[in-house]
C-alpha cells in the first residue's frame, strides 16, 4: 500500500476507535469464525449433506471489505465469503437454512452448502464456475453508472472531435455511486472472465471493488502455477486501475485499503484491485485432505490468525477490551445455538418437487415442465 | 391500428428503439453496436413513415453512448455484464455479433442467467435479451453460419425464440425485452433484408412467448419449421396445393419452451408430419419435435414422421457445398411427397 510518509509511527489500526473496532469489525470477524467452526463440526457429525467449504483463516479479508457495503451494493461471492456476508448482515439462521438445505433457504435448497446467496441482501448465489461472478459484478457496476446517468449526474467527456468518449465521464460533485464487490481467489485470476471483467471495468471506470483473495492454493494448485507475476495486484495496471496488496490477516489493514477503494469508486474514480494475502486452514472442501501442502505452512499461517492479529493490533494501539470481546462472543454463541436449534427442530424440508416451479418466472413455462414431470411420475 | 411495411431487420431496430423510448432501463450493448450501428445495422436507424430507414440519426445519436454501448470485443463481458445489470434493475439487450461466437459466453448464459430464478427460489429474475444472428445461406462459412439454438433449448432455464417474419420479429422481441426470464432471440441473417412484411404501428404490440402459429391451414400433412426454412416450406406447400395436397404449415416461433400441443394437435388432424430445420440433426429441433409429436399423436399418424436437418458436420463455405448443406425446396418437397404417398 502506498501510505504517506510520516515521521509519526503509523497506527496499525489506522485510527479506528474502540467502538468501531469491536462493533463493526470484531463482531463479524468472530461471528464468521464461530459459525464456520460450528458448521464444520455439524458437517463432520453428518448433520447435513453435500460437502462444506470452510472460510476459516480468510475472515479478515472478507469482513474488512464486507462492512463497507451499503444498501443496493451487490456482492458477487465465490465459496468462502461467509465473513463478507456476515459483515453485510446475514443472520446465522439464514446461513444454516442454506447449509441444511431447508425450504427456508434463500436458494430454496437448490444449491449445495456454501454456495450462499441472499436476494434480500443483494448477494448473488455463486455458480461453481470460478470467476463468472467477477464479470457479473462489472455488469452491476455498469447499472450503477446508468443509475447516475439517468439522474443527470454523469457528464460524458467526448474527445476534441466529438467522436470518441472511451469511458471518459465525470460524476457530478456530491453524487455517489453504488459499488459492486467481487470476491475471487488467486486461481480465478488465471481465467479469461477475470480479464474481461477487469478490462471492461477499467475502460468505463466502473465502481467495482475487486477482492482478490490470494490464499496460495487454488484447490491443489500453487499460486505460482496459476500466476506468472509476483503479486496479483501487479495485474491491475494493465487494466488502468490501481492495485494494492494488503495483509489479509489484519482486518484493520483490509478495512482501510477497501475504504480508500470504495471512496474512489463511489465518487466516480473507478475500480480497484485489492489483493489480500491470506490462507484457508482447511481443504478446498471437507472432502479435500489438503495433503498437497505442509503442516508447517498451515501452522505458520495460524500464528497470524485474523483474531490473534486483531487482538495484537488492538492491544498495541490501546483499544483492546476483554470485556467487550467476551460480551460479543456470548452474544454470537447465543445467536448460533438458537439458530441451530431452529434449523434442526423447526425448519422444514423442501417438497421433492419444489424445484419444478421456479425455473422460469413465467408460470406457464413451469406448468409445462410440471405437466411432463407428472406424466413421468404417473406412468 | 395502422401498420408499416418493413424489412425483418427494420422490425428489430424499430422495436428496440421504441422499447428504449418507453423504458429507460432498456439498453443495448454489443460489439460494434454503437457508433457503427452494428455489423448488420440492427442498432442503426429507425424507420420513417414509409418504412425506409431514417438515415439522419442512429440509435447511438438518439440515446447516447451509455445506452447504446460499444462493448469491448469480449463475449463474456457482454453477457456477464448484461446479467449483472439485469440483477441491478435493468433490461439489457445484448448483441452477440454472430451466433457462432456465443459459445464463448456459454457459462454465463447457461449457468448464470438460466439459473437465477432457480437458485433464488423464484425471488430474483434475469430479464436479459440476447439477440444474435444465426443461419446459413449468405456465404459466411464455418463460423458465421451456425444454427446453435438447440444448445440453449437443452439448457433448461432459457426462453429461445426464432422469428420468421417482420411481424413476429417485432412482437417476439418486445415480449423478450419485457419478459422477466432470460431470452435468447435468434435472428435469421438471411432474412434480414430478404423479406418485408406488415408490422403493427403499436408500441405495445407483442406476441406471446411459447405460442406457435399455424401460418397456413391444411388437412393432409403438417409441415413444421422456422427461420429461412419456414419460407421454403411455405413455397413447397404452395406447390403441393397445386398438386392437390393440403399442407398445414406451423411456425413454432418460440423454440423453447415449445408449443407442443399445437404441433401434436395438427399432426393428429393430418396424420402426417415433416419437420425441417437447418440446424444439426443430432439432438436437435427436428429430433425433439419428432419425439414429442410421436408421443402425442402416435395413434393418429398414418405415416412415419420425417425430419430434414443440417448434416452433423461443421458448416462448409464453398457456394456449391453451402447450397448442398442447407435443406432445399426439392428435398422438402420430396420428403412431403413420401409422407403423403406412404399413407
Amino acid at each position: 500500500m502506498n501510505s504517506k510518509k510520516t515521521n509519526q509511527k503509523q497506527k496499525k489500526s489506522f485510527g479506528v476507535d474502540q467502538k468501531t473496532a469491536f462493533e463493526v469489525l470484531y463482531h463479524p470477524l468472530l461471528k464468521a469464525r464461530l459459525l464456520d467452526e460450528r458448521m464444520i463440526k455439524l458437517f463432520n457429525q453428518g448433520r447435513f449433506g453435500g460437502t462444506y467449504f470452510s472460510g476459516c483463516g480468510q475472515e479478515a479479508t472478507n469482513v474488512g471489505a464486507g462492512v463497507h457495503m451499503i444498501e443496493g451494493d451487490i456482492l458477487a461471492p465465490s465459496h468462502r465469503q461467509l465473513g463478507a456476508m456476515v459483515a453485510r448482515g446475514i443472520t446465522a439462521k439464514r446461513v444454516l437454512a442454506q447449509v441444511y438445505s431447508t425450504a427456508e433457504s434463500p436458494d430454496g435448497a437448490q444449491q449445495h452448502p456454501c454456495h450462499f446467496g441472499d436476494p434480500e441482501l443483494d448477494i448473488v448465489s455463486p455458480t461453481g464456475h470460478v470467476a463468472i461472478q467477477v464479470v457479473l459484478a462489472a455488469g452491476s457496476a455498469y447499472a450503477y453508472l446508468l443509475d447516475a446517468y439517468r439522474k443527470g449526474d454523469v457528464k460524458i467527456n467526448w474527445d476534441k472531435d466529438g467522436i470518441v468518449w472511451a469511458g471518459n465521464w465525470t460524476l457530478k460533485k456530491g453524487s455517489s455511486l453504488n459499488c459492486a464487490f467481487a470476491f475471487f481467489g488467486d486461481g480465478a485470476t488465471a481465467k479469461g472472465d477475470f480479464h474481461e471483467s477487469m478490462n471492461f471495468a477499467g475502460i468505463h471506470k466502473l465502481p467495482v471493488i475487486y477482492m482478490a483473495e490470494n490464499n496460495i492454493w487454488a484447490e491443489s494448485v500453487h499460486v505460482t502455477e496459476n500466476v506468472p507475476v509476483e503479486r496479483l495486484s501487479d495485474r491491475a495496471p494493465a487494466y488502468g486501475m490501481p492495485g494494492v496488496t494488503v495483509d489479509g490477516q489484519n482486518v484493520f489493514e483490509v478495512y482501510h485499503a477497501v475504504q480508500e477503494a470504495v471512496e474512489r469508486a463511489r465518487s466516480g474514480g473507478g475500480p480497484t484491485l485489492v489483493e489480500c494475502l491470506t490462507y484457508r486452514y482447511h481443504g478446498h472442501s471437507m472432502i479435500d485432505p489438503a495433503d498437497y501442502r505442509t503442516d508447517e505452512e498451515v501452522e505458520e499461517w495460524r500464528k497470524r490468525d485474523p483474531l490473534i492479529v486483531f487482538e495484537q493490533v488492538a492491544k498495541e494501539d490501546g483499544i483492546w477490551s476483554d470485556k467487550l470481546a467476551k460480551k460479543i462472543e456470548d452474544k454470537i454463541n447465543d445467536e448460533i445455538e438458537k439458530a441451530i436449534d431452529w434449523v434442526e427442530d423447526e425448519s422444514t424440508k423442501p417438497k421433492p418437487d419444489q424445484f419444478i416451479d421456479v425455473t422460469f418466472r413465467d408460470p406457464k413455462f413451469n406448468d409445462a415442465i410440471r405437466k411432463r414431470w407428472e406424466k413421468r411420475k404417473n406412468v | 391500428m395502422s401498420s408499416k411495411n418493413i424489412s425483418y431487420i427494420q422490425a428489430i431496430t424499430d422495436t428496440m428503439w421504441s422499447e428504449m423510448e418507453i423504458d429507460e432501463t432498456v439498453f443495448v450493448l454489443g460489439q460494434d453496436c454503437g457508433r457503427y450501428g452494428g455489423v448488420f445495422k440492427a442498432t442503426a436507424w429507425r424507420s420513417e413513415k414509409d418504412g425506409k430507414p431514417d438515415l439522419s440519426k442512429k440509435m447511438y445519436d438518439e440515446f447516447g453512448p451509455l445506452r447504446v454501448l460499444d462493448a469491448p470485443l469480449a463475449e463474456n463481458a457482454i453477457i456477464g455484464g448484461a446479467i449483472g445489470a439485469a440483477l441491478s434493475g435493468y433490461r439489457p439487450i445484448a448483441e452477440i455479433q454472430f451466433m457462432d461466437f456465443i459459445d464463448c459466453a456459454m457459462g454465463h448464459i447457461v449457468n448464470q442467467a438460466g439459473t437465477i430464478s432457480f437458485k433464488t427460489n423464484g425471488s430474483w429474475c434475469c430479464p436479459i435479451t440476447i439477440r444474435t444472428p444465426y443461419g446459413g445461406g449468405i456465404g459466411g462459412g464455418m463460423t458465421h453460419s451456425q444454427s446453435n439454438e438447440a444448445w440453449f433449448c437443452h439448457a433448461g432455464g432459457l426462453v429461445v425464440t426464432a422469428p420468421s417474419t417482420p411481424r413476429d420479429a417485432a412482437g417476439l422481441l418486445r415480449s423478450c425485452i419485457r419478459a422477466d426470464d432470460p431470452c435468447v432471440y435468434i435472428e435469421h441473417k438471411g432474412l434480414y433484408r430478404a423479406i418485408t412484411g406488415d408490422v403493427p404501428d403499436d408500441p405495445n404490440f407483442t406476441i406471446e412467448l411459447g405460442k406457435g402459429k399455424i401460418v397456413r391451414e391444411g388437412s393432409d400433412l403438417t409441415l413444421i419449421s422456422y427461420g429461412a426454412m419456414l419460407h421454403k416450406c411455405l413455397s413447397v406447400a404452395e406447390k403441393l396445393e397445386s398438386e392437390g395436397a393440403s399442407v398445414e404449415v406451423i411456425d413454432p416461433r418460440t423454440l423453447w419452451p415449445m408449443d407442443e400441443d399445437l404441433m401434436i394437435n395438427s399432426a393428429c388432424k393430418t396424420g402426417r408430419c415433416v419437420v425441417v430445420a437447418e440446424s444439426h440433426a443430432a439432438y436437435g429441433f427436428t429430433s425433439e419435435v419428432a419425439a414429442r409429436v410421436q408421443e402425442g399423436a402416435f395413434w393418429n399418424l398414418l405415416t412415419p414422421i420425417r425430419t430434414i436437418a443440417g448434416p452433423d458436420t461443421p458448416f462448409p463455405f464453398e457456394p456449391g457445398m453451402e447450397a448442398a448443406y442447407l435443406p432445399s425446396d426439392n428435398e422438402i418437397y420430396n420428403s412431403c411427397k413420401r409422407a403423403l404417398g406412404d399413407g
